[in-house]
Parts: C-alpha cells; structure tokens; sequence
C-alpha cells in the first residue's frame, strides 16, 4: 500500500462503517470511539454494535465494581436493546442502594438472556483482595430479592440463571404469581459448569422457588 | 453471456453465473429477462473497479450461496481472511474504499466482507493516536470532550 492513508469512516455511509465496527468488541469500541467526532458518532448510533453477547472469559471477569462502567456504558448504548446480560454482584463492594441502581435499568430494558452470580465473600480472582468483612447471610437474601424484584419485570427475559455463593431461601410468592413471570421457573438450572470458572462453591437452592 | 456498462462507459462482457455472484444483478436477471440482452447500466461502478470486483466474482463463481443472516453471529468477530482473498484485497486504499461500495452496490456479501474486515485489520491493536496516525485524522475533540469520554469509558482501561 503506497498512497497516502484517508479516513474511510466519514465518507462511508454510516452502516457501512458500522459493519466494520461490528468486527471489535465493546472493549475496543470504547477506545475507538477516541479517535475522532465522525468514529463516536458511528459507534454511539448503531445500538447493535454494544451488544454483547460474549460470554467468554474475559465478561465472565468476576470483579463486579471493574464491570459496573462497562455494564452501564453497554445498557445506555444500546438503548436498552441487548439481548444478553452477565451481572457479577459481588455484595462487600456493592451496597444495597447501588444495588438497585445496577438492576433497575433492566426492568426497562429487552434483556432475554440473564446471568446474574451473587458472592458474599471478597475474593475476586486474579486481582488484589479488597478489604471488608464478608457480606451477611442477611445481605445475600436481600440481594437475590432485589434480583427478583427487578427481574420479574423485565418483559422481555426468557433465560434467568442466577447463582449465589451459598443457598438462599426466598419466599416467590412476594414475587408474584411464579405462573405469570416472564420467564420459567423451570428453567433454573444448576450452574454447575460455574464451579470450574474459579466460582468455587456455587450453587443455587431452587426448592423454595419452585414450589 | 451478460453485458455491463460502467460510470466510465466500457462495456463488460461477463458469463452469468458470475455476473450472478451479485444479488443486485442476480435479481435484475431473474426478473427481467430482456436484461440479457441489453448492457446494464452500472453508473456507480467504474470500469477499473469492476473489473477488480468481477476478478473476485470470477474465482468464487462456483461458491455455494452466501450463508443467510442467521448464521451472522459465527461470522461475527472473526477477522480471518482466505489466501486468495487476501493477495486480491491488498490494494490500495482508494481502491479498497471503491471495492467496499461497489460491493455493497451490487450486494455481494462476501465481498463486503473481506473489504470491511480488511479495514478491522488495519484497525486492530492500535491505540486511538496510532490510528489517527496511520489514516491522517484529524483530532477534532476539544480537550474537555476527550477527558469526558476517557471518564465515560474507563472500564475499558486496563485490558
């Protein structure tokens, strides 16, 4: 290639661009979006590209606060239009309040495909340990209600998988009748496969929730 | 044997099936039969870039169909490009940008593909200085909108 480099990006037609954005993950588009107005702007309108749907290890990083940026980022982005969401809660570093603010934008959202891991304990795998006592077993029930509260909600969902550190028991009826939920009760599945991904000690308790 | 005619007024000669590598032409063919016998009108196409497009056209002729979109999320992300369509891409950049609308124009998918993946390429790993740098662009944000933007998006530092 001799001749000089041009900017292709403003002089394609927008989905032209996009179609080349669509080859980066979220995290590179949040870098490309630096290079200039013409990028950002590219990046910013096609909702599409911000949908990630990616549950590879890298997403499957469990230090929620690292998250919670990318997390809002993507949910404001894609104008509520994603189609999968994973939702690492780790309860030291998230209080109840912020919480909330992490589980409401769902309920407006068109989320089909919910992950969501509660950790009570502080240990966050491949970084440094964060100080603070453990969370409560008080605080991870109140935790998987807030879940519940908000995912009952969101009228699009047909997939929730939810793990939690230790078994929580949770009475549904405060949810609702389980019939009308937007997804199947049924559909809770042991996460088995989690215990491999450094989540040791995961497991859920589905028999309160499926009565 | 199709005919058709570029922005620049040269005529192509071209067999069918290759022709028919392009949905728009494909289209053309199939629903009006007297299109064989007159030369379509390509006017967005010039003749050196179509005779770049009917090359790849030409060694893809016997390709099974394109997939359809359901199968769009295994292409997704995959920057991987083929040999041949890798020695036929390494043009140079007006051409690739020509070879990208042209493709689009005359709705060859795959071709669309290799040229937009080509740009990815380009792309990739590169710091956003280091791709103003490369394609000459301008930074156009004032220093408060950049700081605004590297706040925005801090979560993706670090990775």
């Amino acid at each position: 290639m001799t001749s000089s480099m041009f900017d292709v990006v403003p002089k394609l037609p927008n989905e032209l661009s996009a179609q080349i954005f669509s080859f980066f993950n979220v995290f590179e588009l949040a870098k490309l979006e630096r290079v200039s107005k013409s990028w950002r702007n590219v990046i910013r309108t096609n909702p599409i590209l911000w949908k990630d749907d990616q549950f590879d290890e890298k997403v499957l990083d469990p230090c929620a606060l690292q998250h919670e940026g990318k997390y809002n980022a993507m949910l404001e982005k894609c104008d509520g239009k994603i189609d999968k969401v994973f939702l690492p809660l780790f309860l030291p570093f998230n209080t109840q309040g912020k919480l909330e603010s992490l589980l409401e934008p769902l309920a407006k959202s068109e989320v089909k495909d919910l992950w969501i891991v509660i950790r009570k304990d502080k240990t966050c795998p491949g970084r440094h340990q964060h100080g603070g006592p453990n969370a409560s077993s008080k605080q991870l029930q109140d935790a998987v209600k807030a879940v519940l509260k908000v995912v009952v909600q969101c009228a699009h969902l047909q997939n929730l998988r939810l793990a939690t550190t230790e078994s929580v028991m949770v009475n549904t009826k405060t949810f609702g009748d389980p019939k009308k939920w937007p997804f199947a009760a049924n559909r809770f599945k042991k996460l088995s496969y989690l215990l491999k991904s450094s989540l040791s000690s995961t497991y859920l308790s589905w028999q309160e929730w499926n009565e | 044997m199709v005919q058709l005619s570029t922005s620049d007024n040269e005529i192509f000669n071209v067999d069918r099936d290759v022709a028919e590598r392009s949905v728009l032409l494909k289209t053309m063919l199939d629903d009006l039969p007297e299109a064989e016998e007159n030369p379509i009108p390509l006017s967005n196409v010039s003749s050196n870039v179509l005779k770049k497009v009917l090359e790849y056209c030409a060694h893809h002729r016997g390709d099974p169909a394109p997939p359809t979109d359901e199968s769009e999320e295994s292409r997704k992300r995959t920057t991987d490009i083929g040999d041949w369509d890798s020695k036929f891409i390494n043009v140079d950049q007006e051409m690739l940008f020509e070879i990208i609308l042209a493709a689009n124009y005359l709705d060859i998918k795959p071709l669309l593909d290799v040229g937009c993946k080509t740009v990815a390429n380009m792309i990739k790993g590169k710091t956003p200085e280091e791709i103003r740098k490369l394609f000459n662009i301008q930074n156009d944000f004032t220093q408060e909108e950049e700081e605004q933007i590297k706040k925005e998006n801090e979560w993706a530092e670090d990775r």
